[in-house]
Protein backbone atom coordinates (compact mmCIF):
# COMPACT_ATOMS: atom_id res chain seq x y z
CA UNK A 1 0.00 0.00 0.00
CA UNK A 2 1.27 3.38 -0.47
CA UNK A 3 0.50 6.17 1.69
CA UNK A 4 -2.74 7.55 -0.37
CA UNK A 5 -3.52 4.24 0.54
CA UNK A 6 -3.25 4.09 4.17
CA UNK A 7 -4.80 7.55 4.92
CA UNK A 8 -7.51 6.64 2.58
CA UNK A 9 -8.43 3.02 4.76
CA UNK A 10 -8.00 4.84 7.82
CA UNK A 11 -10.09 7.24 7.70
CA UNK A 12 -12.96 5.06 6.25
CA UNK A 13 -12.51 3.01 9.39
CA UNK A 14 -10.74 -0.22 7.57
CA UNK A 15 -8.90 -2.83 9.28
CA UNK A 16 -5.43 -2.31 7.55
CA UNK A 17 -2.66 -5.54 6.96
CA UNK A 18 0.07 -5.71 8.71
CA UNK A 19 3.06 -3.12 8.93
CA UNK A 20 0.90 -0.74 7.11
CA UNK A 21 -0.30 1.58 10.17
CA UNK A 22 0.15 4.77 8.64
CA UNK A 23 2.39 6.91 10.69
CA UNK A 24 2.90 10.78 11.04
CA UNK A 25 4.16 12.35 13.46
CA UNK A 26 3.32 16.48 13.37
CA UNK A 27 7.21 17.74 12.22
CA UNK A 28 7.36 21.38 10.80
CA UNK A 29 9.83 23.08 12.71
CA UNK A 30 11.85 19.56 14.02
CA UNK A 31 12.71 19.65 10.13
CA UNK A 32 15.19 21.68 10.66
CA UNK A 33 17.09 19.48 13.41
CA UNK A 34 16.63 16.28 11.23
CA UNK A 35 18.22 18.52 8.37
CA UNK A 36 21.20 19.74 10.31
CA UNK A 37 19.87 23.47 10.09
CA UNK A 38 18.88 26.23 12.07
CA UNK A 39 15.34 27.18 12.63
CA UNK A 40 17.00 30.45 11.18
CA UNK A 41 17.37 28.95 8.12
CA UNK A 42 14.20 27.05 6.93
CA UNK A 43 12.32 30.32 8.14
CA UNK A 44 14.19 32.58 5.80
CA UNK A 45 14.51 30.56 2.52
CA UNK A 46 11.99 28.31 1.14
CA UNK A 47 14.61 26.46 -0.62
CA UNK A 48 16.76 25.45 2.45
CA UNK A 49 12.59 24.53 3.93
CA UNK A 50 12.65 22.10 0.84
CA UNK A 51 16.21 20.77 1.25
CA UNK A 52 15.40 20.50 4.89
CA UNK A 53 12.11 18.58 3.97
CA UNK A 54 14.37 16.29 1.64
CA UNK A 55 17.21 15.50 4.16
CA UNK A 56 14.25 14.77 7.33
CA UNK A 57 12.47 12.16 4.89
CA UNK A 58 16.20 10.63 4.41
CA UNK A 59 16.71 10.76 8.05
CA UNK A 60 13.65 8.86 9.17
CA UNK A 61 12.25 7.57 6.47
CA UNK A 62 9.13 8.76 4.69
CA UNK A 63 5.94 9.42 7.32
CA UNK A 64 2.46 8.90 6.18
CA UNK A 65 1.95 12.90 5.78
CA UNK A 66 4.04 15.72 5.23
CA UNK A 67 3.89 19.68 5.77
CA UNK A 68 3.49 21.74 2.89
CA UNK A 69 3.40 24.73 5.15
CA UNK A 70 6.65 26.87 4.63
CA UNK A 71 7.63 27.75 8.14
CA UNK A 72 7.15 31.44 8.09
CA UNK A 73 4.17 31.14 7.01
CA UNK A 74 2.63 29.61 10.22
CA UNK A 75 3.54 32.25 12.44
CA UNK A 76 1.95 34.70 9.98
CA UNK A 77 -1.34 33.00 9.49
CA UNK A 78 -2.13 32.63 13.83
CA UNK A 79 -3.25 35.61 14.04
CA UNK A 80 -1.14 37.17 16.65
CA UNK A 81 2.22 38.55 17.24
CA UNK A 82 5.44 36.55 16.70
CA UNK A 83 9.15 36.43 17.56
CA UNK A 84 11.02 35.08 15.07
CA UNK A 85 14.11 32.83 15.16
CA UNK A 86 17.41 35.48 13.53
CA UNK A 87 15.13 38.14 13.86
CA UNK A 88 14.19 38.25 17.42
CA UNK A 89 14.88 34.97 19.16
CA UNK A 90 18.32 33.43 19.09
CA UNK A 91 18.81 31.82 15.83
CA UNK A 92 17.98 28.27 16.39
CA UNK A 93 15.03 29.02 19.22
CA UNK A 94 11.24 28.49 18.48
CA UNK A 95 9.26 31.11 17.25
CA UNK A 96 6.58 32.07 19.41
CA UNK A 97 2.95 33.84 19.55
CA UNK A 98 2.57 36.46 21.67
CA UNK A 99 -0.53 35.77 23.92
CA UNK A 100 -2.29 39.08 23.98
CA UNK A 101 -5.74 40.91 23.26
CA UNK A 102 -5.55 41.99 19.61
CA UNK A 103 -9.08 42.06 18.50
CA UNK A 104 -11.23 44.45 21.05
CA UNK A 105 -14.42 43.90 21.82
CA UNK A 106 -15.91 46.57 19.38
CA UNK A 107 -14.57 44.49 16.51
CA UNK A 108 -17.49 42.01 16.83
CA UNK A 109 -20.05 44.76 15.54
CA UNK A 110 -17.38 45.85 13.48
CA UNK A 111 -16.75 42.61 11.41
CA UNK A 112 -20.47 42.53 11.16
CA UNK A 113 -21.13 46.23 9.68
CA UNK A 114 -17.66 45.48 7.42
CA UNK A 115 -18.11 42.07 6.08
CA UNK A 116 -16.07 39.40 8.01
CA UNK A 117 -13.84 39.54 4.63
CA UNK A 118 -12.95 43.03 4.99
CA UNK A 119 -12.88 43.19 8.51
CA UNK A 120 -10.39 39.76 8.61
CA UNK A 121 -7.80 41.97 6.08
CA UNK A 122 -7.62 44.87 8.28
CA UNK A 123 -7.25 42.93 11.02
CA UNK A 124 -4.45 41.68 9.79
CA UNK A 125 -2.99 45.22 8.52
CA UNK A 126 -3.45 45.89 12.61
CA UNK A 127 -1.18 43.32 13.07
CA UNK A 128 2.18 44.51 10.62
CA UNK A 129 3.87 47.40 12.20
CA UNK A 130 4.92 48.43 8.63
CA UNK A 131 1.08 48.81 7.22
CA UNK A 132 -0.94 51.63 7.45
CA UNK A 133 -4.88 50.99 7.80
CA UNK A 134 -6.16 51.08 4.47
CA UNK A 135 -7.22 49.47 1.19
CA UNK A 136 -3.55 49.65 0.08
CA UNK A 137 -2.61 47.94 2.98
CA UNK A 138 -5.78 44.66 2.59
CA UNK A 139 -3.99 44.20 -1.25
CA UNK A 140 -1.03 43.66 0.37
CA UNK A 141 -2.46 41.20 3.03
CA UNK A 142 -4.27 39.37 0.49
CA UNK A 143 -1.15 39.01 -1.66
CA UNK A 144 0.91 37.28 1.12
CA UNK A 145 -2.19 34.74 1.73
CA UNK A 146 -2.29 33.73 -2.18
CA UNK A 147 1.88 33.53 -2.01
CA UNK A 148 1.26 31.21 1.03
CA UNK A 149 -1.13 29.11 -1.13
CA UNK A 150 1.38 29.43 -3.63
CA UNK A 151 3.93 28.30 -1.81
CA UNK A 152 1.59 25.15 -0.38
CA UNK A 153 0.94 24.24 -3.66
CA UNK A 154 4.60 23.83 -5.30
CA UNK A 155 5.48 21.99 -1.27
CA UNK A 156 3.03 19.79 -2.15
CA UNK A 157 4.11 18.78 -5.17
CA UNK A 158 7.51 17.70 -3.90
CA UNK A 159 6.28 16.06 -1.03
CA UNK A 160 4.06 14.14 -3.49
CA UNK A 161 7.13 12.73 -5.28
CA UNK A 162 8.58 11.88 -2.42
CA UNK A 163 5.59 9.37 -2.03
CA UNK A 164 4.75 11.78 1.05
CA UNK A 165 1.16 13.00 0.93
CA UNK A 166 0.44 16.39 2.75
CA UNK A 167 -0.78 16.39 5.92
CA UNK A 168 -3.16 19.16 4.31
CA UNK A 169 -3.70 21.98 1.65
CA UNK A 170 -5.74 24.48 3.69
CA UNK A 171 -6.25 25.38 7.20
CA UNK A 172 -8.87 27.15 9.29
CA UNK A 173 -9.97 28.13 12.66
CA UNK A 174 -13.50 27.87 13.58
CA UNK A 175 -14.50 32.19 14.48
CA UNK A 176 -15.11 31.13 18.10
CA UNK A 177 -11.76 29.84 18.24
CA UNK A 178 -10.33 32.61 16.45
CA UNK A 179 -11.76 35.19 18.43
CA UNK A 180 -10.49 33.51 21.63
CA UNK A 181 -6.75 33.76 19.97
CA UNK A 182 -7.18 37.41 18.91
CA UNK A 183 -9.30 38.56 22.17
CA UNK A 184 -6.79 37.01 24.62
CA UNK A 185 -8.24 34.19 26.89
CA UNK A 186 -8.84 36.82 29.63
CA UNK A 187 -10.62 39.28 27.34
CA UNK A 188 -12.23 36.55 25.79
CA UNK A 189 -13.35 34.67 28.85
CA UNK A 190 -15.24 37.54 30.10
CA UNK A 191 -16.75 38.43 26.62
CA UNK A 192 -18.15 35.22 27.25
CA UNK A 193 -20.27 36.07 30.38
CA UNK A 194 -20.43 39.65 29.01
CA UNK A 195 -21.77 39.88 26.14
CA UNK A 196 -22.84 36.39 24.81
CA UNK A 197 -25.24 37.24 22.27
CA UNK A 198 -22.58 39.65 20.55
CA UNK A 199 -20.33 36.80 20.68
CA UNK A 200 -22.89 34.09 18.73
CA UNK A 201 -23.85 36.59 16.24
CA UNK A 202 -20.00 38.09 15.63
CA UNK A 203 -19.50 34.05 15.74
CA UNK A 204 -22.32 33.32 12.78
CA UNK A 205 -21.63 36.21 10.48
CA UNK A 206 -17.66 34.22 9.88
CA UNK A 207 -18.65 31.46 9.64
CA UNK A 208 -19.36 31.05 5.85
CA UNK A 209 -17.15 33.65 5.00
CA UNK A 210 -14.21 31.26 6.85
CA UNK A 211 -15.31 28.18 4.88
CA UNK A 212 -15.06 30.38 1.56
CA UNK A 213 -11.31 31.36 2.70
CA UNK A 214 -10.18 27.88 3.62
CA UNK A 215 -11.39 26.68 0.55
CA UNK A 216 -9.12 29.02 -1.84
CA UNK A 217 -5.79 26.88 -1.42
CA UNK A 218 -7.43 23.57 -1.64
CA UNK A 219 -8.85 24.80 -5.11
CA UNK A 220 -5.57 26.29 -5.83
CA UNK A 221 -3.81 22.91 -4.99
CA UNK A 222 -6.76 20.23 -5.62
CA UNK A 223 -6.19 19.21 -2.15
CA UNK A 224 -8.53 16.57 -0.44
CA UNK A 225 -7.56 17.68 3.44
CA UNK A 226 -8.05 20.67 5.68
CA UNK A 227 -7.05 21.53 9.04
CA UNK A 228 -9.68 22.44 11.37
CA UNK A 229 -7.88 23.71 14.72
CA UNK A 230 -10.46 24.45 17.24
CA UNK A 231 -8.05 25.18 19.98
CA UNK A 232 -9.95 26.79 21.94
CA UNK A 233 -13.08 25.20 22.66
CA UNK A 234 -11.88 22.07 24.92
CA UNK A 235 -12.51 21.87 28.26
CA UNK A 236 -9.09 23.15 29.08
CA UNK A 237 -10.61 26.62 28.34
CA UNK A 238 -14.33 26.45 28.11
CA UNK A 239 -17.09 24.15 30.26
CA UNK A 240 -19.00 21.27 27.81
CA UNK A 241 -22.02 23.58 28.39
CA UNK A 242 -20.44 26.87 26.65
CA UNK A 243 -18.90 24.27 23.79
CA UNK A 244 -22.65 23.25 23.32
CA UNK A 245 -23.53 26.89 23.48
CA UNK A 246 -20.95 28.50 21.08
CA UNK A 247 -18.71 26.32 19.47
CA UNK A 248 -20.29 22.58 18.45
CA UNK A 249 -22.78 23.67 15.91
CA UNK A 250 -19.61 25.63 13.83
CA UNK A 251 -17.69 22.92 14.13
CA UNK A 252 -20.21 20.45 13.11
CA UNK A 253 -21.18 22.69 10.63
CA UNK A 254 -17.53 23.24 9.47
CA UNK A 255 -16.95 19.40 8.96
CA UNK A 256 -20.26 18.85 7.14
CA UNK A 257 -19.09 21.67 4.73
CA UNK A 258 -15.70 19.85 3.47
CA UNK A 259 -16.85 16.28 3.81
CA UNK A 260 -19.68 17.32 1.71
CA UNK A 261 -17.20 18.86 -1.19
CA UNK A 262 -14.79 15.09 -1.00
CA UNK A 263 -12.21 16.84 1.74
CA UNK A 264 -11.28 15.10 5.06
CA UNK A 265 -11.12 17.49 7.87
CA UNK A 266 -8.12 17.02 10.13
CA UNK A 267 -9.64 18.55 13.59
CA UNK A 268 -6.96 19.20 15.22
CA UNK A 269 -7.88 19.18 19.10
CA UNK A 270 -4.87 20.38 21.28
CA UNK A 271 -5.78 20.42 25.46
CA UNK A 272 -8.25 18.23 27.11
CA UNK A 273 -11.41 17.21 25.06
CA UNK A 274 -12.22 14.30 27.17
CA UNK A 275 -15.61 15.24 28.13
CA UNK A 276 -16.72 16.55 24.81
CA UNK A 277 -15.80 13.23 22.88
CA UNK A 278 -19.40 11.84 22.36
CA UNK A 279 -19.96 15.52 20.28
CA UNK A 280 -18.01 13.92 17.77
CA UNK A 281 -20.56 11.19 16.87
CA UNK A 282 -22.28 14.33 15.75
CA UNK A 283 -20.15 14.65 12.75
CA UNK A 284 -19.98 12.76 9.45
CA UNK A 285 -18.93 8.95 9.76
CA UNK A 286 -15.77 7.73 8.77
CA UNK A 287 -15.29 11.03 7.24
CA UNK A 288 -12.81 13.15 9.66
CA UNK A 289 -9.65 13.03 11.46
CA UNK A 290 -9.71 13.62 14.85
CA UNK A 291 -6.06 14.68 16.22
CA UNK A 292 -5.65 14.71 19.63
CA UNK A 293 -2.70 15.05 21.94
CA UNK A 294 -2.24 13.75 25.58
CA UNK A 295 -4.15 15.63 27.33
CA UNK A 296 -6.89 14.05 25.88
CA UNK A 297 -7.33 10.57 27.07
CA UNK A 298 -7.12 8.89 23.42
CA UNK A 299 -8.32 5.07 24.35
CA UNK A 300 -11.86 6.74 25.69
CA UNK A 301 -12.02 8.37 22.43
CA UNK A 302 -11.11 4.56 20.73
CA UNK A 303 -13.75 3.07 23.21
CA UNK A 304 -16.61 6.24 22.35
CA UNK A 305 -15.28 6.96 18.43
CA UNK A 306 -13.81 3.56 17.43
CA UNK A 307 -16.97 3.07 15.39
CA UNK A 308 -17.07 6.65 14.10
CA UNK A 309 -13.88 8.74 13.42
CA UNK A 310 -10.28 8.01 12.88
CA UNK A 311 -7.83 8.79 15.75
CA UNK A 312 -4.19 10.48 15.22
CA UNK A 313 -1.61 10.99 17.98
CA UNK A 314 -1.00 11.00 20.40
CA UNK A 315 2.83 10.40 21.67
CA UNK A 316 3.82 13.26 23.97
CA UNK A 317 6.23 15.85 23.47
CA UNK A 318 7.51 15.13 26.77
CA UNK A 319 8.01 11.38 26.01
CA UNK A 320 10.00 12.26 22.44
CA UNK A 321 11.91 15.22 24.05
CA UNK A 322 13.20 13.10 27.52
CA UNK A 323 11.69 9.47 27.42
CA UNK A 324 14.03 6.36 26.53
CA UNK A 325 13.77 4.99 22.91
CA UNK A 326 12.27 1.84 24.83
CA UNK A 327 9.51 3.74 26.21
CA UNK A 328 8.16 5.40 23.06
CA UNK A 329 8.26 2.21 21.45
CA UNK A 330 6.38 0.78 24.21
CA UNK A 331 3.81 3.55 24.15
CA UNK A 332 3.11 3.15 20.44
CA UNK A 333 2.39 -0.48 20.56
CA UNK A 334 -0.11 0.37 22.46
CA UNK A 335 -1.33 2.63 20.57
CA UNK A 336 -1.29 0.87 17.63
CA UNK A 337 -2.50 -2.45 19.39
CA UNK A 338 -5.23 -1.02 21.28
CA UNK A 339 -6.44 2.45 19.36
CA UNK A 340 -5.57 0.66 15.96
CA UNK A 341 -7.54 -2.46 16.89
CA UNK A 342 -10.18 -2.76 14.19
CA UNK A 343 -8.84 0.05 12.32
CA UNK A 344 -9.06 3.91 12.12
CA UNK A 345 -5.95 4.90 13.39
CA UNK A 346 -2.95 6.98 12.19
CA UNK A 347 0.13 7.52 14.88
CA UNK A 348 0.69 10.39 15.13
CA UNK A 349 2.56 13.44 17.94
CA UNK A 350 0.77 14.88 20.59
CA UNK A 351 0.96 18.29 18.63
CA UNK A 352 4.34 19.10 17.34
CA UNK A 353 7.35 17.37 17.18
CA UNK A 354 9.24 19.16 20.09
CA UNK A 355 12.71 20.76 18.76
CA UNK A 356 14.79 18.89 21.93
CA UNK A 357 12.96 15.27 20.86
CA UNK A 358 15.86 12.76 20.42
CA UNK A 359 15.69 11.95 16.72
CA UNK A 360 15.40 7.82 17.47
CA UNK A 361 12.53 8.55 19.55
CA UNK A 362 11.20 10.03 16.07
CA UNK A 363 12.46 7.16 14.14
CA UNK A 364 10.89 5.21 16.47
CA UNK A 365 7.85 5.85 15.98
CA UNK A 366 8.00 5.28 11.84
CA UNK A 367 10.05 2.05 12.82
CA UNK A 368 7.19 0.70 15.33
CA UNK A 369 4.47 1.20 13.22
CA UNK A 370 5.95 0.12 9.83
CA UNK A 371 7.55 -3.41 11.50
CA UNK A 372 3.75 -3.76 12.73
CA UNK A 373 2.52 -7.40 12.47
CA UNK A 374 6.16 -8.43 12.68
CA UNK A 375 7.24 -11.48 15.29
CA UNK A 376 8.48 -8.44 17.11
CA UNK A 377 5.57 -6.80 18.08
CA UNK A 378 2.51 -8.93 17.75
CA UNK B 1 -26.72 36.18 55.62
CA UNK B 2 -23.96 38.60 56.77
CA UNK B 3 -22.04 40.38 54.80
CA UNK B 4 -18.64 38.59 54.60
CA UNK B 5 -21.52 36.01 53.18
CA UNK B 6 -23.16 38.50 50.88
CA UNK B 7 -19.38 39.32 49.47
CA UNK B 8 -18.20 35.52 49.26
CA UNK B 9 -21.11 34.97 47.33
CA UNK B 10 -20.92 37.96 44.77
CA UNK B 11 -17.20 36.50 44.18
CA UNK B 12 -18.07 32.67 43.56
CA UNK B 13 -20.98 34.01 41.37
CA UNK B 14 -18.81 36.27 39.30
CA UNK B 15 -20.53 39.47 39.99
CA UNK B 16 -18.00 42.83 40.44
CA UNK B 17 -20.39 45.36 40.98
CA UNK B 18 -22.05 43.16 43.63
CA UNK B 19 -18.28 42.21 44.96
CA UNK B 20 -17.67 45.56 45.52
CA UNK B 21 -20.40 47.18 46.35
CA UNK B 22 -20.22 44.44 49.49
CA UNK B 23 -16.81 44.96 50.09
CA UNK B 24 -18.09 49.11 50.38
CA UNK B 25 -20.91 48.00 52.66
CA UNK B 26 -19.03 45.65 55.02
CA UNK B 27 -16.17 48.81 55.40
CA UNK B 28 -18.37 50.99 56.56
CA UNK B 29 -19.63 48.43 58.83
CA UNK B 30 -16.47 49.15 60.77
CA UNK B 31 -15.86 44.95 59.71
CA UNK B 32 -11.85 44.38 59.89
CA UNK B 33 -10.09 44.43 56.19
CA UNK B 34 -8.59 41.39 57.65
CA UNK B 35 -11.79 39.75 58.06
CA UNK B 36 -13.15 41.29 55.00
CA UNK B 37 -10.53 39.75 53.12
CA UNK B 38 -10.40 36.34 54.61
CA UNK B 39 -14.04 35.83 55.10
CA UNK B 40 -15.26 37.41 51.61
CA UNK B 41 -12.56 37.34 49.36
CA UNK B 42 -9.89 34.88 50.30
CA UNK B 43 -12.87 32.19 50.98
CA UNK B 44 -14.88 32.65 48.09
CA UNK B 45 -11.49 32.22 45.75
CA UNK B 46 -11.16 28.86 48.05
CA UNK B 47 -14.31 27.68 46.86
CA UNK B 48 -14.04 28.67 43.47
CA UNK B 49 -10.64 26.42 43.15
CA UNK B 50 -12.59 23.39 45.01
CA UNK B 51 -15.37 24.07 42.13
CA UNK B 52 -12.71 24.15 39.43
CA UNK B 53 -10.99 20.77 40.60
CA UNK B 54 -14.22 19.79 41.10
CA UNK B 55 -15.07 20.08 37.67
CA UNK B 56 -18.19 22.91 38.16
CA UNK B 57 -15.93 25.66 37.30
CA UNK B 58 -13.82 26.12 34.40
CA UNK B 59 -11.47 29.09 33.32
CA UNK B 60 -13.97 31.61 32.53
CA UNK B 61 -15.61 31.28 35.42
CA UNK B 62 -12.34 31.38 37.38
CA UNK B 63 -11.66 34.59 35.53
CA UNK B 64 -15.41 36.24 36.35
CA UNK B 65 -14.91 35.32 39.81
CA UNK B 66 -11.13 36.92 40.06
CA UNK B 67 -12.42 40.15 38.22
CA UNK B 68 -15.04 39.96 40.76
CA UNK B 69 -12.64 39.18 43.83
CA UNK B 70 -10.36 41.86 42.07
CA UNK B 71 -13.15 44.60 41.88
CA UNK B 72 -13.13 44.28 45.87
CA UNK B 73 -9.61 44.17 46.53
CA UNK B 74 -9.08 47.18 45.05
CA UNK B 75 -11.67 49.16 47.80
CA UNK B 76 -9.93 46.83 50.45
CA UNK B 77 -6.09 47.16 49.75
CA UNK B 78 -5.23 51.13 51.02
CA UNK B 79 -7.16 49.72 54.65
CA UNK B 80 -5.01 46.08 54.48
CA UNK B 81 -2.19 48.65 54.22
CA UNK B 82 -3.01 50.36 56.50
CA UNK B 83 -4.09 47.66 59.49
CA UNK B 84 -0.69 46.23 58.59
CA UNK B 85 -2.41 43.38 57.58
CA UNK B 86 0.07 40.57 56.63
CA UNK B 87 -0.36 39.02 53.34
CA UNK B 88 -0.33 34.76 52.95
CA UNK B 89 3.15 35.39 51.27
CA UNK B 90 4.83 37.16 48.50
CA UNK B 91 5.47 35.30 45.06
CA UNK B 92 7.41 36.17 42.40
CA UNK B 93 5.64 34.48 39.41
CA UNK B 94 6.95 34.45 36.36
CA UNK B 95 7.30 32.40 33.05
CA UNK B 96 11.26 30.96 32.43
CA UNK B 97 13.78 32.15 29.81
CA UNK B 98 12.71 31.68 26.02
CA UNK B 99 9.18 31.06 26.97
CA UNK B 100 6.46 33.59 25.79
CA UNK B 101 3.56 31.74 27.15
CA UNK B 102 1.12 34.10 29.79
CA UNK B 103 -2.08 31.92 29.90
CA UNK B 104 -1.30 29.54 32.54
CA UNK B 105 1.10 31.80 34.82
CA UNK B 106 -1.94 34.45 34.76
CA UNK B 107 -4.38 32.16 35.76
CA UNK B 108 -2.09 30.86 38.90
CA UNK B 109 -1.32 34.39 39.02
CA UNK B 110 -4.85 35.36 39.79
CA UNK B 111 -5.95 32.05 41.69
CA UNK B 112 -2.35 33.19 44.01
CA UNK B 113 -3.95 36.73 44.16
CA UNK B 114 -7.22 35.67 45.43
CA UNK B 115 -5.69 33.11 48.10
CA UNK B 116 -4.27 36.20 49.46
CA UNK B 117 -0.81 35.97 47.89
CA UNK B 118 1.03 39.17 47.55
CA UNK B 119 2.03 38.57 43.66
CA UNK B 120 5.29 40.02 41.43
CA UNK B 121 4.70 39.09 38.31
CA UNK B 122 7.87 39.21 36.38
CA UNK B 123 6.69 38.17 33.05
CA UNK B 124 7.39 35.87 30.41
CA UNK B 125 11.03 35.17 28.64
CA UNK B 126 12.13 35.70 32.56
CA UNK B 127 16.19 35.62 32.69
CA UNK B 128 16.94 33.30 36.42
CA UNK B 129 19.09 36.34 37.46
CA UNK B 130 15.69 38.80 37.53
CA UNK B 131 13.99 35.97 39.95
CA UNK B 132 17.73 35.42 41.79
CA UNK B 133 17.34 39.61 42.21
CA UNK B 134 14.06 39.61 43.64
CA UNK B 135 14.81 36.95 46.55
CA UNK B 136 17.98 38.89 47.13
CA UNK B 137 16.18 41.86 48.13
CA UNK B 138 14.50 40.37 50.60
CA UNK B 139 10.81 40.49 48.75
CA UNK B 140 9.67 36.84 48.27
CA UNK B 141 9.71 33.99 50.10
CA UNK B 142 8.22 31.48 46.84
CA UNK B 143 9.02 31.83 43.54
CA UNK B 144 6.28 30.41 40.61
CA UNK B 145 8.18 29.28 37.24
CA UNK B 146 6.07 28.35 34.65
CA UNK B 147 7.05 26.98 30.85
CA UNK B 148 4.97 25.41 28.61
CA UNK B 149 7.39 23.99 26.09
CA UNK B 150 9.60 20.90 26.59
CA UNK B 151 12.53 22.99 24.80
CA UNK B 152 12.08 25.72 28.22
CA UNK B 153 11.45 23.51 30.85
CA UNK B 154 15.54 23.16 30.84
CA UNK B 155 15.57 26.72 32.16
CA UNK B 156 13.26 25.69 35.33
CA UNK B 157 16.90 23.79 35.95
CA UNK B 158 18.88 26.88 35.43
CA UNK B 159 16.69 29.15 37.54
CA UNK B 160 17.41 26.90 40.38
CA UNK B 161 20.94 26.42 39.81
CA UNK B 162 21.28 30.26 39.99
CA UNK B 163 19.44 30.41 42.93
CA UNK B 164 22.02 28.27 44.20
CA UNK B 165 24.51 29.85 43.07
CA UNK B 166 23.75 33.00 44.54
CA UNK B 167 23.43 31.28 48.08
CA UNK B 168 19.99 32.14 48.31
CA UNK B 169 18.44 29.08 47.33
CA UNK B 170 17.21 27.91 50.72
CA UNK B 171 15.44 31.39 51.43
CA UNK B 172 12.57 30.80 49.24
CA UNK B 173 10.19 27.92 48.10
CA UNK B 174 10.08 27.26 44.63
CA UNK B 175 7.53 25.69 42.46
CA UNK B 176 6.84 24.38 38.96
CA UNK B 177 4.24 24.05 36.74
CA UNK B 178 3.10 24.14 32.53
CA UNK B 179 1.38 21.91 30.97
CA UNK B 180 4.32 19.45 29.87
CA UNK B 181 6.40 19.53 33.42
CA UNK B 182 5.34 16.67 35.38
CA UNK B 183 6.16 15.84 39.25
CA UNK B 184 9.18 13.83 38.31
CA UNK B 185 10.37 16.85 36.35
CA UNK B 186 10.04 18.82 38.94
CA UNK B 187 11.70 16.61 41.53
CA UNK B 188 14.42 16.32 39.04
CA UNK B 189 15.08 19.76 38.85
CA UNK B 190 15.21 20.25 42.72
CA UNK B 191 11.61 22.27 43.11
CA UNK B 192 9.95 22.40 46.20
CA UNK B 193 6.56 21.65 44.48
CA UNK B 194 4.61 21.04 41.42
CA UNK B 195 1.15 22.41 40.44
CA UNK B 196 -0.63 20.75 37.52
CA UNK B 197 -3.23 23.46 37.71
CA UNK B 198 -3.74 27.16 39.31
CA UNK B 199 -6.04 25.64 42.02
CA UNK B 200 -3.73 22.71 42.70
CA UNK B 201 -0.83 25.71 42.72
CA UNK B 202 -2.97 27.40 45.38
CA UNK B 203 -2.75 24.63 47.83
CA UNK B 204 0.71 24.31 47.15
CA UNK B 205 1.75 27.53 47.87
CA UNK B 206 -0.08 27.78 51.21
CA UNK B 207 1.63 24.36 52.17
CA UNK B 208 5.14 25.32 50.85
CA UNK B 209 4.66 29.29 53.23
CA UNK B 210 3.22 27.34 56.40
CA UNK B 211 6.78 24.99 56.64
Amino acid sequence: MNAHERLEASVKLQQLPAGEVPVAPLIITYTARLAGMKQVDIFNSVKAWRQAVDRAIDRIGPPDMGFAIFPRDVPFSEGLHYRLPGRDLGEDELFQLIEEEVMQREDYERLQKDGFGRWFMDYFVRLDPDLPAGGRSRTIVTLKFIRMALRIRGNAARLEKRGVPPAFYGACYPPFDFFSLARSINQFSLDLYDCPDLVQKACEASLEPTLGTAMQPLMATGGKRVCIYPMRSSTSFINPKMFEKFALDHLKRMAEFFVKKGITPIIHCDANWTPLLPFFREMPRASCILELDNDTDIFKAKEILGDWMCLKGNVPAQLLAFGETGEVEAYCEKLIREVGRGGGFILGSGCEVPLNARIENVQAMIQVARGWGSARTN
Amino acid sequence: MNQTETIFKAVVEGSAPEARAGVEVAMHAGIPAGEIMQNGLVAAMTEVGRRFEAGEYYVPEMLISARAMQAGLALLKPLLVQSGSKSAGRVAIGTVKGDLHTIGKDLVAIMLEGAGFEIIDLGTDVLPERFVAEVQSGNVNLISLSALLTTTMPAMATTIQALKTAGVRDKVKVMVGGAPVTEAFAAQVGADGYGHDASAAVRLARNLVSH
